[in-house]
């Protein structure tokens, strides 16, 4: 099995170090606005920065963006089923274990939703956000459903279009727009109730 | 405000928020050289990308895993009992044998064509 080794098209370390360092911010922001924890969220960076390099370090530059989403988005769809299944288990065992019958089953994901205008999502990095502006509109993107929240970042904040949205989610082009107009919707409402005009 | 002016607002604000702590500057800065270390370097020319696909998958999720194995074995069993039940056992294959042996007609007669076609045509 032969190898080719045409490195004059393919990403070179320093390109792909300098690609990394264009996205990371914003994928470990995204990765936050998903799971809701710093340390998960610095993880699924991680592995997505990881599984880019390994099995896709040698594409050419152009093709990083899109694969880079590609990843991270599945990433933290793993991390989803991961929780879920963890959470499963906690479940079954605590109805099974002595002194835990009585507690209320809990649903992972309502334990992951922030309570309207609750400081729960407020992490260490929020503090140094200097405009409560900025931390009402990511307080409001937590809240958003999962796949409209990815569609609409991967539309307008990572400014891919409508084809390589509904790429790097694996969905069609119609749900990126249908996933997009309601997030924006939902934001634009969710702002004017507080009195915010952008 | 239409869709997309409003995103690009949101971009603009989302964009402001990027001044992250040192702390996490750092350990983004450690993952991604670490990802740099482990950068493939060179193209494979043949690859089995379904098969890497799956295993990826399925390495990074045991709930498939287990699914996956489950659906294996299952077709691995499914397979043995219709080797089993096709399959002949040496007592039906014993039996065919002696019977043959035993008979008043020559075993050459079961090479005869002639003979095969006589005994298609006696046959009700």
């Amino acid at each position: 099995m032969g190898e080719i080794s045409e490195d004059i098209d393919l990403a070179s370390r320093s390109e792909l170090d300098e690609f990394l360092a264009s996205v990371e911010r914003r994928a470990y922001k995204q990765a936050r606005f998903a799971v809701r924890d710093e340390q998960a969220a610095l993880d699924v960076v991680q592995d997505s920065m990881l599984k880019l390099a390994e099995k896709y370090g040698a594409k050419p530059p152009a093709e990083l963006p899109m694969l880079f989403q590609r990843i991270l988005q599945n990433t933290i769809r793993d991390y989803y089923r991961r929780y879920k299944v963890r959470a499963t288990w906690v479940t079954q065992l605590s109805s099974i274990l002595p002194g835990r019958a009585g507690e209320e089953e809990t649903d992972p994901l309502e334990t992951m939703a922030p309570a309207d205008g609750s400081q729960q999502a407020l992490g260490p990095s929020d503090h140094v956000q200097n405009s409560q502006l900025i931390v009402l509109i990511e307080e409001e993107l937590k809240t958003l459903p999962p796949r409209q929240r990815e569609a609409f970042l991967l539309r307008y904040w990572e400014e891919l279009d409508v084809a390589e949205t509904a790429h790097a989610m694996g969905c069609s082009e119609g749900s990126v727009k249908t996933h997009c107009s309601r997030a924006t919707h939902t934001l634009a409402t969710a702002l004017k109730r507080k009195g915010i005009t952008l | 405000m239409n869709e997309r002016e409003f995103g690009l607002k949101i971009k603009q604000q989302l964009d402001r928020s990027l001044n992250l702590e040192p702390g996490t500057l750092a350990q983004l800065k450690r993952a991604r050289e670490q990802a740099l270390t482990r950068q493939r370097v060179t193209e494979p020319a043949f690859a089995l990308a379904w098969a890497d696909a799956i295993v990826g998958r399925l390495w990074g999720n045991p709930a498939s895993a287990g699914i996956a194995l489950g659906g294996t074995a299952l077709i691995l069993a499914l397979a043995g009992v219709n080797y089993w039940q096709h399959t002949p056992s040496v007592e039906e294959i014993a039996d065919i044998d002696a019977a043959l042996l035993s008979s008043d007609l020559p075993i050459n007669a079961y090479l005869d064509k002639s003979f095969d076609t006589w005994l298609k045509r006696s046959q009700p």
